[in-house]
């Protein structure tokens, strides 16, 4: 049988039962939503209010260039040594961290970002600030904000593997480390392509997610665009947090 | 990674050399030994990447050099691996090794039993074939043992391997990865025992499961029997009643060249003395109060009047 012949047999072996394929997929999905449950919960607030408000740019440049150079693998194992304990406990905080910094990014960008003719327009016609958010720099935001959503989420399933390393044994990543450890190939390959399908079912899942969350007329475009006049057309910027 | 040199200066070498021609066993280094001496031959005891391993290298080294051997001691030589090859290219002469550790590597996974003879009888013809040859083995064993805290030991009445086979799904393991499927460790224990655990978290050996037994992430720790942690932390080895696990003795494995009296006299009086609880103390002389491993070997050597 051929490599992936036997890989795939592994995978259909080990899918049931207890602590098996399904059974480990299901905990680091479970471990990936609440990470990043959490991580909207704190994240999105603040970056709305500031990206609505434009202040604190820095800030958010800040946190994105952390973000970008922190390695996974050290904010996991940095987790575990500031909180003493494996498991989900330093699992979460770290990928909490993880996933805070592009949700950050893009919200805080994606509003900041919005044409300012749209503003004044939206003021002209009486909009208070609220429904000036509401009614126009949400929707023009939100391919931006989904986007860092989409890379936060993929991100966070993707490292949830090594928390393994940490002790949260409910992942695939559990068959890549044991699989490691007895130079089985096909055990570590098949804890992988399972992580993998897991990713990419998310991305997936939330791309979906965007096209029903972002307004038909933002659709089609690369980024926000508006005519206002014929022969006046503004873009948003092509800006640092990753592009819808 | 640093290695003890050990040289007797040519002084003191010469000096020895006289005291033998001008009077046979009246030499004033305090050698019990029967008359046989090294005679200044080189030797060099090779020891792998933990503090037992170059404390044991250091006491056999030391023990050696008090018998007109001219010793090297290279600590933290290498891995199992890494030392084998060592005495096949004869970077190093000697190393001390564990009974069922060092036959699985040679004969493959689950070979050593708990049998002491049956297995050190394996060991020996293994060793044969590669050139090599094993001294006495000590009755000071290292053993990768299960361990659970006082609390726990408490909680569920656990004394035996038995009497976790009862509780067990509502405990979590904590161990090296391999232990999923090596024959001693998960499928052993149900095979043996029935064993089966709620979780098995594959955690490195050492301070990160001790740490994690203690918190209460894990019910039951894999650890080495001499680890000072366990009577540190007050922890409960639990006993394996029907023997599973292979013997750990210590055994020192020179490659056949040493193969003498002289040689043999010496280290089997090291391995005599030590047994698992001083050589757990050693460790912890070590580890915890980082004293040098050739302080403490030589502490011990002199306390047990072999130098």
């Amino acid at each position: 049988m051929s490599f992936l012949g036997d890989v795939l047999q592994y995978i259909a072996d080990n899918w049931s039962g207890n602590n098996g394929i399904l059974d480990r997929s299901i905990g680091h999905l479970e471990l990936s939503f609440w990470s990043l449950a959490i991580a909207l919960l704190i994240t999105l607030p603040p970056a709305v209010t500031l990206g609505h408000v434009r202040r604190g740019g820095n800030v958010a440049i800040n946190v994105a260039n952390i973000g970008r150079a922190l390695p996974s693998f050290a904010i996991l194992v940095l987790a575990y040594q500031l909180t003493d304990r494996i498991g989900a406990v330093p699992a979460i905080i770290a990928l909490v961290a993880l996933a805070v910094p592009p949700i950050f990014t893009n919200t805080y960008v994606g509003l900041s970002q919005v044409d300012p003719e749209l503003r004044e327009a939206a003021r002209g016609m009486g909009m208070s600030g609220r429904q000036l958010l509401r009614r126009v720099e949400l929707p023009i935001a939100m391919p931006l904000i989904m986007a860092g959503i989409r890379t936060a989420a993929v991100q966070v399933v993707a490292t949830a593997t090594l928390a393994i390393l940490i002790g949260w044994a409910e992942t695939p990543g559990y068959y890549i480390v044991v699989g490691l450890s007895l130079g089985n190939n096909v055990q570590v390959f098949a804890g992988a392509l399972v992580v993998v399908v897991l990713a990419l079912g998310v991305e997936l899942l939330l791309a979906g997610t965007q096209r029903l969350v972002v307004s038909k007329g933002l659709r089609r475009s690369r980024g926000p665009r508006w005519t206002i006049e014929e022969d006046l057309e503004s873009e948003v910027p092509a800006t640092e947090p990753v592009p819808a | 990674m640093r290695h003890v040199r050990m040289r007797y200066s040519g002084r003191a070498l010469g000096a020895m050399v006289l005291g033998v021609v001008f009077g046979l066993g009246a030499v004033a280094c305090g050698d019990d030994g029967g008359g046989e001496s090294g005679d200044g031959e080189s030797i060099t005891v090779g020891a792998a990447d933990f503090s037992e391993s170059n404390i044991l290298a250091q006491l056999y080294g030391q023990a050696l050099a008090a018998d007109d051997f001219d010793v090297t001691v290279e600590e933290s030589f290498g891995t199992r691996p890494v030392l084998l090859d060592g005495l096949e290219d004869g970077s190093i002469d000697m190393t001390p090794e564990y009974v069922g550790a060092l036959l699985d590597e040679l004969e493959g996974p689950g070979t050593a039993t708990g049998d002491t003879d049956e297995s050190v009888d394996a060991l020996n013809s293994a060793l044969a074939d590669e050139g090599l040859v094993a001294f006495e083995p000590s009755e000071a064993q290292d053993v990768d043992a299960l361990a659970v805290t006082q609390d726990t030991a408490d909680e569920f009445g656990l004394e035996t391997y038995s009497d976790l086979a009862e509780v067990a799904d509502e405990l979590v393991l904590g161990a090296p990865p391999e232990c999923a499927e090596f024959p001693v460790c998960l499928p052993g224990l149900e095979d043996t025992y029935g064993i089966v655990f709620e979780e098995f978290v594959p955690l490195e050996a050492g301070p990160v499961t001790i740490e994690a037994l203690t918190n209460g992430d894990i019910d039951v720790a894999r650890v080495f029997s001499t680890s000072p942690a366990i009577v540190e932390n007050d922890l409960v080895i639990l006993e394996d009643d029907m023997g599973l696990n292979p013997v750990q003795n210590i055994i020192p494995v020179a490659t056949d060249e040493f193969d003498t009296d002289a040689v043999a006299d010496t280290v089997n009086e090291v391995s005599a003395a030590l047994t698992t609880e001083n050589l757990t103390e050693m460790v912890g002389q070590v580890d915890i109060d980082r004293e040098d491993p050739a302080d403490v070997a030589q502490q011990f050597l002199e306390d047990e009047g072999i130098i």
